[in-house]
């Protein structure tokens, strides 16, 4: 009697808030892709409930109460890519997807996926695979055929000390990551279309010929045609679609100019969420050299200075060269004061040999208030 | 047609199987998702996904068992991913000592036309005091008392262990019985 004063009360919030008369169904049946092959509904391969049960109850007993129902080899690759990945998986914001799809006996697993707003990440197994094997030509589209441009990946085969992770031949564990700018607004959830091929690295037929520059005292270096190497396909296309709840992370609109060393940059935002911190750099390309990168540090209030791990140019930039610039450093929960400061910029002509560099030393140093 | 027609007609390819279990589901999977995430726009999104997710994977699904458990187990984690995103709590200071049970306080025997107005005022108390639990703990007071599980079934959901659940269970109704309490101590002294 108790209780259902509990069951009645949670009743009646439930049905205040949304009516029974509720349907759904013409909207979903809108989303529904159109003319979708059934039998690739039946290829996927399922991963039983009754393993991963077996599997979470041996980590129960040998961890004392952690669970841990990943593939451990993968939970090493995304730990060793991704330092927020243990904030993901702790606060239960990625994706459990457990498809798999087996061609030509080598099986591929998307195990799980991420999204927030600067990064999608997934991860993936193989197995069954003759020999050393990892995806290539990585296709990421969603719902609007919108593409999602690869920007980093990471993988372990065999066996790594490093990693602690040593595997069977044919088996491996790899992260991917695609740049989300393109996503609009703070959806709940995102719909994925993933293609991929399994390819090995062979020899290249065709050696590469000797390059020879000159030098400036006259005398020439020969350089000898690299080992090159070429990718065949071993399997495929692997065929996953997939959903992902999204999370939006914390976007601050800086808009910020700094002078220095006769360059303006600005600060056009920063975007903090558990994937990385990202901030959008602009300012007009000084002359004398035509790819533009920069060195930067970010301070997060509490003094210690982050150093960026990579930077990339934006897509459709005009006069102005716009930079992505990554700090992979989980800084989601920091609020207060930020610094961000350019050091120098670094811009090299690739058209002189050897490649002419100039640096600009800075610095350019932004501060904002992230809430 | 009934459940176990309509997962075979849609493992053919046949979205007239899809439309039989969202007609089944709809409602109370987006009330379990409203409940957790407290925002309709997204429990109403997380439904529409998780139907649109269980089209992709029905492969999967074995027809052995019942579609219902199986598509909500996904509903619920998917709202307790948003809740987790997206959560604010409000940090009420909650009186240890008091231990009167949730169910006592929400007792309301005889109700008559003043009760109606406490009725509403008892299901704004509760709806505040579950907004202020975390994620998970809201999830298994909705399983528990909206859904009606046993925390065998809440353990399945979650894929964590019984004692996890009753661990899970006893924290949320005790967190719940302080702010319950401590909610309607600070509207008595509004008033």
């Amino acid at each position: 009697m108790k209780d259902q004063n509990i069951i009645q009360t949670l009743n009646e919030i439930a049905e205040d808030g949304i009516p029974a008369s509720l349907d759904m169904w013409s909207a979903i049946k809108d989303r529904l892709q159109p003319g979708r092959p059934v039998s690739r509904l039946v290829r996927w391969t399922p991963v039983t409930r009754l393993g991963r049960a077996c599997l979470m109850l041996v980590a129960l007993l040998l961890l004392g109460g952690t669970v841990y129902a990943l593939n451990p080899a993968l939970d090493q690759v995304f730990r060793a890519f991704f330092p927020g990945w243990q904030y993901v998986e702790e606060s239960h914001l990625a994706q459990e997807v457990g498809l798999s799809q087996t061609i030509g006996g080598v099986t591929v697993t998307l195990e799980r996926a991420y999204a927030d707003a600067n990064e999608i990440i997934i991860g993936y197994t193989v197995t069954g695979a003759s020999e050393a094997a990892h995806a290539s030509h990585i296709s990421l589209t969603d719902e609007q055929g919108r593409v999602f441009p690869e920007i980093a990946g990471a993988g372990v085969s065999g066996t790594s000390d490093l990693l602690g992770v040593q595997l069977r031949p044919g088996e491996g564990a790899y992260v991917s990551a695609f740049d989300a700018s393109i996503v609009d607004g703070t959806p709940v959830t995102l719909s994925f279309h993933l293609t991929m091929h399994l390819v090995r690295f062979v020899p290249a037929e065709q050696p590469a010929p000797a390059a020879t520059l000159p030098e400036p005292t006259g005398s020439t270096v020969t350089i000898a045609p690299a080992l090159t190497m070429r990718e065949e396909i071993v399997g495929g296309p692997f065929v996953f679609d997939f959903s992902v709840p999204f999370t939006p992370g914390r976007s601050i609109a800086v808009h910020q100019t700094v002078e220095a060393s006769g360059v303006a940059v600005r600060l056009e935002k920063v975007i903090i969420a558990p994937s990385e911190t990202r901030a959008i750099l602009c300012f007009a390309p000084p002359d004398g050299a035509d790819h533009w990168t920069l060195i930067a540090t970010l301070n997060a209030g509490n003094g210690e200075e982050v150093p960026l791990s990579f930077v990339s140019p934006l897509e459709g930039g005009s006069y102005e060269y716009c930079q992505r610039a990554s700090f992979p450093q989980p800084l989601h929960d920091r609020s207060g004061l930020y610094k961000l400061t350019v050091t120098e910029l670094m811009g090299a002509d690739l058209t002189q040999i050897p490649t002419r560099d100039i640096r600009l030393a800075g610095p350019w140093v932004f501060h904002f208030r992230v809430p | 047609m009934d459940e176990r027609k309509a997962i075979a007609r849609l493992k053919q390819g046949d979205i007239k199987g899809l439309e039989t279990l969202v007609r089944k589901y709809q409602v109370t999977a987006t009330r379990t998702a409203y409940l957790i995430t407290r925002d309709r726009a997204a429990a109403e999104e997380i439904v529409q996904a998780a139907f649109l997710r269980a089209y992709e994977r029905i492969g999967q699904f074995d027809s052995g068992r019942s579609f219902g458990p199986w598509f909500l187990r996904s509903v619920v984690n998917d709202a307790v991913k948003y809740a987790s995103r997206n959560s604010q709590l409000v940090s009420i200071e909650a009186d240890e000592e008091e231990e009167t049970a949730l169910s006592d306080f929400l007792a309301d025997p005889a109700p008559g036309p003043e009760d109606l107005v406490e009725a509403e005022e008892r299901r704004q108390i509760v709806w505040d005091a579950l907004g202020t639990l975390p994620p998970q703990q809201r999830a298994v007071i909705v399983m528990r008392y909206y859904l009606g599980l046993s925390e065998a079934e809440i353990g399945e959901h979650l894929d964590c262990p019984l004692g996890t659940v009753k661990w899970r269970l006893h924290a949320a109704r005790k967190r719940l019985q302080e702010l319950l309490h401590s909610l309607q101590a600070s509207r008595e002294t509004g008033r």
